[in-house]
C-alpha cells in the first residue's frame, strides 16, 4: 500500500486505483501519517532547512473542522448532450410550423380582400377583372416571399436550421 | 493528474466527507505556510494563519466550482488571509495595552493559543536534519530517483529517460528511497 502512497504523491496512479487508494489513506490513521511524511520528506528536499513548517499542522486543522458543520453541496447535473440536440430540434421545427400557418394564413387573406374589392369590379368588371386578381396574386406573392425571407433569417440567427436556410435565402433571392 | 486528486478529494468534502479535507491539508500545508511566511516572518504566526486559512477555505468549499485549480483557489486565501493578519495587526494596540476584556478576543486571533508552542517548529528543524542525513546516506541511483522527482519535479517517464532506466526501475527506487528516508524518521 505505501507503494501505491508514494505514486499518489508522484500523481502517478491509474485513475481506476485512485478512489480505494484515497479511502484507505483516508480511514488508516498510519497511512495517513506516513503520507504526511512523505510530504514532508519531498518538501525538505525542495527547500532544504530553510523549508521549515510543522508536520502536525493538518492535525490541528483537523481538530478545528470537527467543530465546522458538514458540507453538503448539491452536485449540478450535465446536460446529455442529446437532450440539447432534441431541445434544438424541437425549436427550429416549431419555427418552421408557424412560419408555415401564418404565411398561409397571409395569403389566404390577401387573396379573399382581392376577389372581394367593389373597385375592380366596378371599374371593368369583366375585362380587367382576371389581369387585377394576377396582379393581387403576384403582389401577395412578393409579401409571402418577404416574409419568408424574414423568417429564414431569423432562423439562421436561432442556429437550429444549419446551411439549409443560407440555400433556401440563396435559392429565393434568385428568383 | 494532480487536478484529479485535488477535483476528487474536494467533490467528497463537499459531499459531506470531512475527513477527505485532512488529505488536502497534507498535501499543501508546506506550500502553504512556505507562501504565508513570506508575507508574516514570525514562523509561529505563520503556522496560525496557514490553519486559518485552511478553515476558511473549509468554509468557502460550497463556493468552490473548480474553474481554477484548488491550489490556487487557496493560494488566493492564503494571501488574503496573510493580509488581513498584517492590517489587522497594525490596528490592534501594542501587547501592553490589552484589557481584561478584550484578553479573550485577543487569545482566540493571536499567537497565544496552546498549540502554538515552539515544538512544531524545534520538531520541524530535527525532522529536516534527519531527512537531510537520510538523504545523504541514501545509494547513488535512489537518490538520484527521488532527487529528480521532488527537487526537479520530472514525471516517472522523465526520470526513467534521464537515468537510462524501465519506469517500474524508477517507481521503485523512488519508493525505496522514501521508504529508506520515513524509516531514519520513525526511528
Amino acid at each position: 500500500m505505501n507503494e501505491k502512497l508514494s505514486r499518489l504523491q508522484d500523481s502517478e496512479v491509474e485513475e481506476a486505483e485512485l478512489a480505494p487508494l484515497l479511502d484507505a489513506c483516508r480511514d488508516g490513521a498510519e497511512l495517513k501519517s506516513t503520507w504526511a511524511r512523505y510530504h514532508a520528506i519531498g518538501h525538505v528536499i525542495r527547500n532544504g532547512a530553510a523549508g521549515r513548517s510543522d508536520p502536525d499542522l493538518w492535525r490541528r486543522v483537523s481538530l478545528a473542522i470537527e467543530k465546522e458543520p458538514v458540507l453538503l453541496v448539491p452536485r449540478a447535473k450535465p446536460r446529455a448532450p442529446w437532450r440539447e440536440h432534441a431541445f434544438n430540434f424541437a425549436l427550429a421545427a416549431s419555427l418552421a410550423a408557424v412560419g408555415l400557418i401564418v404565411g398561409r394564413s397571409l395569403l389566404a387573406n390577401s387573396e379573399q380582400v382581392l376577389s372581394s374589392s367593389p373597385q375592380t369590379l366596378a371599374a371593368n368588371p369583366a375585362a380587367s377583372g382576371k389581369l387585377d386578381h394576377s396582379r393581387g396574386m403576384a403582389s401577395a406573392q412578393a409579401r409571402f416571399d418577404d416574409y419568408l425571407l424574414v423568417h429564414n433569417e431569423s432562423a439562421q440567427l436561432a442556429g437550429s436550421g444549419g446551411l439549409l436556410p443560407y440555400a433556401r435565402l440563396a435559392s429565393m433571392r434568385n428568383r | 493528474m494532480v487536478e484529479l486528486v485535488d477535483e476528487e478529494l474536494v467533490r467528497r468534502v463537499q459531499g459531506g466527507d470531512k475527513k477527505s479535507f485532512d488529505l488536502l491539508v497534507i498535501k499543501y500545508q508546506h506550500k502553504i505556510v512556505q507562501l504565508v511566511n513570506r508575507y508574516i516572518r514570525d514562523p509561529f504566526e505563520a503556522q496560525d494563519v496557514a490553519q486559518e486559512t485552511f478553515i476558511k477555505a473549509y468554509r468557502a468549499l460550497p463556493s468552490f466550482r473548480g474553474e481554477s485549480a484548488f491550489y490556487t483557489w487557496i493560494y488566493r486565501i492564503a494571501i488574503n488571509t496573510a493580509k488581513n493578519h498584517i492590517a489587522s495587526r497594525a490596528r490592534r494596540p501594542s501587547d501592553d495595552d490589552i484589557d481584561v476584556e478584550s484578553a479573550e478576543q485577543f487569545e482566540s486571533a493571536t499567537g497565544l493559543k496552546d498549540t502554538e508552542t515552539p515544538e512544531g517548529v524545534v520538531l520541524t528543524e530535527e525532522l529536516a536534519k534527519i531527512i537531510q542525513s537520510a538523504l545523504d546516506d541514501l545509494p547513488d541511483e535512489l537518490r538520484e530517483a527521488i532527487t529528480l522527482r521532488e527537487f526537479d519535479g520530472l514525471s516517472y517517464d522523465e526520470i526513467a529517460e534521464a537515468m537510462n532506466c524501465p519506469v517500474g526501475t524508477v517507481r521503485s527506487r523512488i519508493f525505496r528511497a522514501r521508504e529508506a528516508i520515513d524509516r531514519k524518521i520513525k526511528s
